[in-house]
């Protein structure tokens, strides 16, 4: 019983240390370790240990700083200069989406004046419109729309077939 | 005392605020001073965690590198060291599994599918070239056969100092399943320790 009470109480010394021992173990402890030596060994040598394990020093490459601010600079600037490229890009997309819109207007609104003008129905002029100007140029627009995203694309296919 | 402690929680928090604003931003002033503060804890977490030397720069390096590029996921909520580590243990662990040297999965059972490498035979293990006193360098030999799981579980909590939950945070393991990796690690170290002791 005696023998049992020692490991229960070594057990609460190692989840001490741990930091996973709650209030009413550390109380216990305490208690338990005012009148146990043999306990207080076994905590002093836990605490031997891990004073031990704090001395290890390792010695660090005296150029690997240098090296890792390089690559981090250089890292900053093809970031950089990405997010400027993506963000022209996002521009020259919206512009081409606009003038589309704009100029899809304006064609259908002369291909109505047009149509009264020349006896065609509307509904021609209008499926001819959208045939040769507004399903070409969206499609223009869709494109730079999936200029970003084809190097990552081309990134994972070689990622995956590596 | 609870006014000071929370005073110093505050400081605490408007750092790493202060960092992930820095990391959105791409800082790269912040970014140097990262460096100088955490590149030491970095090395010595890597070696710890490989039980090697080699890979170590390297692998610095790329972490660094995905700090600068995952920066906008560090909310600044928590502590910047367990991201930190995270990212490293994450590289750290693809890197080995590329070179199928290395199995640190904490799906894994804690004794299954770890291997323990020890330096080439005769050079001396980053451990013992890395101990400076008599008690360490009788701990060096064991940590280096140590699986690592337990050396990693040790080096968090007694040299980073970190709590067991930002420890489970690292080591993407329940609270309880780091707390007995540590209570086993400083087991097999004790063991080794007061055996070196009862032989002088």
């Amino acid at each position: 019983m005696h023998i049992d009470r020692h490991e229960s109480i070594r057990s609460v010394v190692d989840k001490s240390l741990a930091g996973d021992a709650s209030v009413q173990e550390e109380q216990a402890l305490r208690e338990h370790l005012l009148t146990c030596a043999s306990c207080g060994d076994y905590l002093a040598a836990s605490n031997r240990t891990i004073s031990s394990l704090k001395e290890f020093c390792f010695e660090i490459d005296p150029e690997l700083d240098g090296k890792v601010l390089a690559s981090l600079a250089a890292r900053v600037q093809q970031l950089d200069a990405e997010q400027m490229s993506r963000g022209r890009l996002w521009w020259v997309c919206f512009t081409a989406l606009t003038l589309t819109a704009v100029g899809s207007f304006a064609a259908s609104r002369i291909g109505i004046l047009a149509a009264e003008g020349l006896h065609l129905q509307p509904s021609q002029i209008q499926a001819g419109l959208a045939t040769l100007w507004t399903v070409p140029s969206l499609c223009f627009c869709l494109l730079f729309l999936l200029l970003p995203v084809l190097p990552v694309l081309r990134m994972n296919k070689k990622g995956t077939s590596q | 005392m609870l006014d000071f402690e929370m005073t110093l929680a505050g400081t605490e928090n408007t750092e790493t605020q202060q960092i992930a604003r820095g990391l959105r931003q791409r800082d790269v002033a912040l970014l140097h001073d990262l460096v100088g503060r955490y590149q030491y804890r970095l090395v010595r977490y890597l070696i710890s965690l490989l039980g090697r030397r080699e890979p170590v720069d390297d692998l610095v390096q790329e972490t660094w590198l995905r700090v600068l590029e995952r920066g906008r996921s560090y909310d600044g909520q928590s502590r910047f060291e367990p991201w930190l580590f995270a990212i490293a243990r994450n590289l750290a662990i693809d890197t080995m599994r590329k070179r199928r040297v290395f199995s640190l999965d904490s799906s894994d059972g804690p004794e299954q599918d770890v291997e323990t490498h020890s330096p080439a035979s005769g050079a001396p293990s980053p451990f013992e070239q890395a101990a400076r006193t008599e008690d360490a360098q009788r701990l060096a030999q064991s940590l280096q056969t140590l699986e690592p799981i337990y050396r990693e579980a040790l080096v968090l909590r007694f040299q980073e100092e970190l709590s067991l939950q930002e420890i489970a945070v690292v080591v993407g393991a329940p609270v309880s399943t780091v707390s007995s990796r540590i209570q086993r690690g400083l087991a097999a170290l004790r063991v080794e320790m007061q055996g070196g002791e009862d032989a002088h």
